[in-house]
């Protein structure tokens, strides 16, 4: 943002401190000091938090380089902490080797045992290695109960606790976590910078495409799970040392689970997200108990038998908020906050979001008034305009309408936007990424653009896909009784035309209909389309793959349904002389525009139409689909040559 | 180890069985309905438990009013898991997030049920004539377990029924083919994914009520969820036939490791047997495929 507005000297003087490199190393450094000198500032109760925060940052530092980095799902943490904490335990209990050792010790086992993991993570991934980490965790932590029970029982172990020489004991474990803490974020961002992050983030993106790219997805899978745990181990030992015990009964399954919500509250593949995630995590309960110590004393008292619950319930809620409301994380909301105060000082914006946003392109002039045609019109689109991914624009500017009882055409070549055309008149699911983001689409006199695809289809549009056409789990029968029908529409009627349009899908009435040929999947698709009784039906492609002799049945079958009933009937096809034989009205597209526009007959005649699709004069061999009598053969108003230079001056 | 045990062990592996092939259901109906794995499953044994404490006990309703209160709440507590939270993710951000999602969601409703119920033991019972029927000199058989294995079996009938036949279970499985097409068919399948969320509560929510009918009811009643998950991964997580044999296993592994390593393997013994599966047959006894593999 340029300094448009008037600026006191002041706010320029700050902004150029800021945006000196020095300035930030010196706020740094303060920062710095601060910590370093915290110990003798807050009282042992305040060091005591900051120790465990301190602590929960490794972990959390080394849970999101597994999951959020790596995206390898795992649920174990808890497993190779205590793997730590035993290893270390052991080690200095029988050893009587220093604390250094010991936890060292502790990672070094936990890495070993994570090793042995990751072997059969290569082959397994999502919800599978979730459950194998599941399964690790309880198989781990039996194991150690085992061994607990039977050497120093119940009570767990006890550590030697360490002394530090002129410190109390939180003052010096505040150095000790905080410096462990401090090396394993450095770690980390470091290595996020270097191949191995880079291989990382590659592999989580896809794995497959990541093995072409010449990562090898063996020994990355190695490095991340071996140096994750190493860490958590570390943490584990350095937690026995800190609380004094080390017993199997501190690692349960929600210690786990409390670390994937660091991970996962705080920001997923990023370093100040697990800082921020541990902080969070660990201090909630010390903020709610700080809080209800606010409160009048009677009320206070009250809540204090509830204050477990209610701490956990918190933390549950803000598991459940973040990654319904927030995936991003605190560190997304982090950096908006920096964003919007750096953007108040004059520097740019950490991450903006307003620069997806911009899909609205100027407005095309008005357009002129639709072509007039007899019939009165079903479905209509005026200058509908989809966008995929937020960003990219399919088709801009489209305008068609169906009359009732006809049959329109679509033309064009690959890529000029007819399946998007027709997605963006049925509808999409939130899921797909997909929306009319301009223009509108009109049912039956009603705007229905941004309804989902099944509320159109209630109300009487059925799109016959181009792909995925039936469900090929479902039978026949099944795959008709699975769509309900259009409020007012005539269920048995269409069954009855059904069975005398598509008498083939009689004999095929328990045969799942993955095992059906493309013709008679294409039968039972438009079927499947006509059995709501629709008032519009679009169908995608009608003879791809499909033989010349079932194109032409399909066709005239097409037509006698709309005679018979009262269906207007939207056509993509690729097979344009077929198609524009039988059609009322035709439309050709070219990249996301109309291009041509006229009844079917005039297409048919037209120099550019025989250019593009029909290849010369060969119209005549398909001659024997009249072109239906009622079709509105008004003069040809649109393709007149004025009309048509108007377009490509515009375009 | 005491092999006189075993005899002991066999008959309550197949009482065991009649309540984890439902709380397997539970898993498996949600899976093929949204693919979504519900690690709050557990935690709606509980909250049926405890519910129909509330009505029969606190308040005293009769028998079926208390059962069917129980269930409605439950099953609205799951069809809004979908309606507020699922639905309002955008759908594709893989399979992780749905699984901290029900882990959060776990949370949440240990902590409302302890808040509500606290953590102590409540006591409910079943509107039968307690009687004990000796099998032999060691074994014994209570009307409870009986009741268990009749719901069971009864309670696995009407959902393959309903999933096979029922107008909501042919648009489930259209649904879980395809949500694109299913919806393009005029299927709301935002309804469709509440009703698996729905019946996949109500389903555990039984075996709470039978479940703790028979023993008693404590937040430890919940730890028959992640049970559930290992008879659903045996069976084959697309597969409701297979749940019968796979319920069978993990109650006898469990139960005969208890007999030769003590109780405190309890756990870890299910947990092998999903391991093992996993290693060696990953779509399970009857599934068709692996759920996710490379």
């Amino acid at each position: 943002m340029t300094a448009n507005n008037e600026t006191s000297s002041a706010d320029r003087g700050i902004r150029a401190l800021i945006r000196r490199r020095s300035v930030r190393w010196v706020l740094l450094g303060i920062v710095l000091v601060l910590l370093a000198a915290m110990p003798f500032l807050a009282s042992d109760y305040q060091l005591a938090i900051l120790v465990s925060i301190f602590l929960a940052v490794i972990g959390s530092v080394a849970t999101n380089m597994l999951i959020g980095v790596a995206n390898q799902a795992s649920i174990g943490n808890a497993a190779f902490l205590a793997i730590g904490a035993f290893s270390g335990a052991l080690v200095s209990n029988y050893l009587g080797w220093n604390p250094i050792l010991a936890v060292l010790s502790g990672g070094v086992a936990a890495a070993v045992i994570g090793l042995i993991v990751a072997i059969p993570a290569v082959r397994v991934r999502g919800l599978y290695l979730i459950i194998a980490t599941l399964a690790l965790h309880y198989i781990v932590l039996y194991l150690l109960t085992r061994y607990q029970g039977s050497t120093v029982g119940i009570g767990g172990f006890t550590m030697t606790p360490i002394t530090f020489p002129g410190l109390t004991l939180q003052q010096g474990w505040y150095y000790i976590a905080g410096v462990v803490a401090l090396v394993t974020g450095l770690v980390m961002r470091n290595l996020l910078r270097s191949k191995f992050g880079r291989a990382w983030f590659s592999m989580a993106r896809d794995e497959v495409a990541s093995r072409a790219l010449g990562v090898n997805l063996f020994g990355q899978k190695l490095a991340v799970f071996g140096l994750s745990s190493f860490i958590l181990g570390i943490e584990g030992a350095l937690l026995g040392y800190y609380i004094g015990i080390v017993s199997s009964d501190q690692f349960t399954f929600d210690l786990a689970v409390s670390y994937v919500a660091m991970v996962v509250v705080g920001g997923l593949g990023s370093v100040a997200g697990s800082v921020l995630g541990a902080v969070f995590v660990i201090g909630l309960p010390y903020l709610v108990t700080w809080l209800t110590g606010l409160l009048p004393a009677a009320v206070a008292t009250v809540l204090s038998t509830k204050v477990f619950a209610l701490e956990s319930l918190l933390y549950g809620v803000a598991i459940v908020a973040f990654i319904v409301f927030e995936p991003r994380g605190l560190i997304y909301i982090w950096r908006r906050i920096v964003g919007s105060v750096a953007r108040r000082f004059g520097r740019r914006p950490v991450e903006s979001d307003s620069a997806v946003e911009t899909t609205e392109r100027p407005k095309a002039p008005p357009v002129k008034e639709p072509v007039h045609r007899l019939a009165e019109t079903v479905l209509a689109a005026r200058d509908l305009q989809v966008t995929y991914n937020r960003l990219s624009v399919a088709v801009d500017g489209i305008n068609l309408s169906v009359g009732r009882r006809e049959i329109v055409v679509m033309l064009g070549a690959n890529g000029a936007g007819k399946t998007t055309t027709l997605r963006g008149l049925s509808g999409f699911l939130p899921a797909e990424n997909a929306r009319v983001s301009a223009g509108e689409v009109v049912l039956e006199g009603q705007r229905v653009d941004g309804k989902l695809p099944f509320e159109l289809a209630r109300r009487g549009m059925a799109l016959v896909p181009e792909r995925e056409k039936v469900f090929k789990t479902l039978t026949v029968t099944e795959n008709l009784a699975v769509v309900p029908t259009r409020k007012g529409g005539d269920r048995s009627g269409m069954l009855a035309l059904i069975d005398e349009i598509f008498p083939a899908l009689r004999e095929l009435r328990t045969r799942q209909a993955g095992y059906l040929s493309g013709g008679e999947r294409q039968m039972l698709a438009i079927a499947k389309a006509l059995v709501s009784d629709p008032k519009v039906l679009l169908v995608d492609e009608l003879s791809l793959g499909i033989a010349p002799v079932v194109v032409t049945r399909l066709m005239s079958s097409l037509n006698d349904i709309r005679k018979a009933r009262d269906i207007s009937i939207l056509l993509v096809e690729q097979n344009a002389p077929a198609a524009l034989a039988i059609a009322d009205y035709a439309y050709v597209l070219q990249t996301g525009e109309v291009l041509l526009e006229g009844t079917g007959a005039e297409l048919l005649k037209d120099p550019e139409v025989q250019r593009l699709y029909l290849g010369g004069s060969e119209a005549g061999h398909y001659g024997h689909y009249e072109a239906s009598e009622d079709a509105p053969t008004l003069s040809a108003t649109t393709l007149s040559a004025a009309s048509r230079s108007a377009r490509r001056d515009r375009s | 180890m005491n092999f006189a045990e075993i005899p002991n062990a066999l008959v309550s592996s197949i009482i065991l069985a009649g309540l984890y092939v439902l709380v397997g259901l539970s898993w498996v109906l949600l899976f093929r309905a949204t693919q979504i794995m519900n690690f709050a499953t557990g935690q709606f044994v509980l909250l049926g438990a405890c519910l129909y404490y509330s009505f029969t006990v606190s308040l005293h309703l009769p028998f079926i009013v208390s059962l069917l209160f129980a269930l409605l709440i439950v099953a609205a507590i799951g069809a809004s898991i979908h309606r507020f939270f699922i639905r309002r993710m955008a759908g594709n951000e893989g399979f992780f997030a749905p699984v901290v999602l029900t882990l959060g969601v776990s949370t949440v409703l240990s902590q409302i049920v302890n808040l509500s119920y606290g953590a102590g033991s409540l006591a409910i019972a079943l509107p039968i004539t307690q009687k004990n029927f000796n099998l032999s000199s060691n074994i014994a058989v209570t009307s409870n377990d009986l009741v268990t294995l009749v719901v069971g079996v009864v309670v696995m009938f009407i959902a393959q029924l309903l999933i096979r036949r029922s107008r909501w279970g042919i648009q489930m499985r259209a649904a879980a083919e395809s949500t694109v097409l299913a919806s393009q068919s005029g299927i709301n399948v935002d309804r469709v994914f509440m009703g698996g969320w729905a019946g996949a509560a109500v389903v555990v929510a039984i075996v709470g009520i039978t479940y703790g009918a028979s023993t008693i009811v404590t937040p430890t009643l919940a730890d028959i969820g992640i049970r559930g998950l290992a008879v659903a991964i045996v069976g084959g997580f697309d597969s409701i036939v297979g749940l019968i044999p796979a319920a069978l296993i993990v109650a006898l592994a469990e139960n005969l490791s208890v007999v030769f390593f003590g109780e405190s393997v309890r756990d870890a013994a299910v947990m092998i047997v999903i391991l093992i599966v996993l290693a060696v047959r990953p779509q399970g006894l009857l599934g068709t495929k692996a759920v996710v593999r490379v």
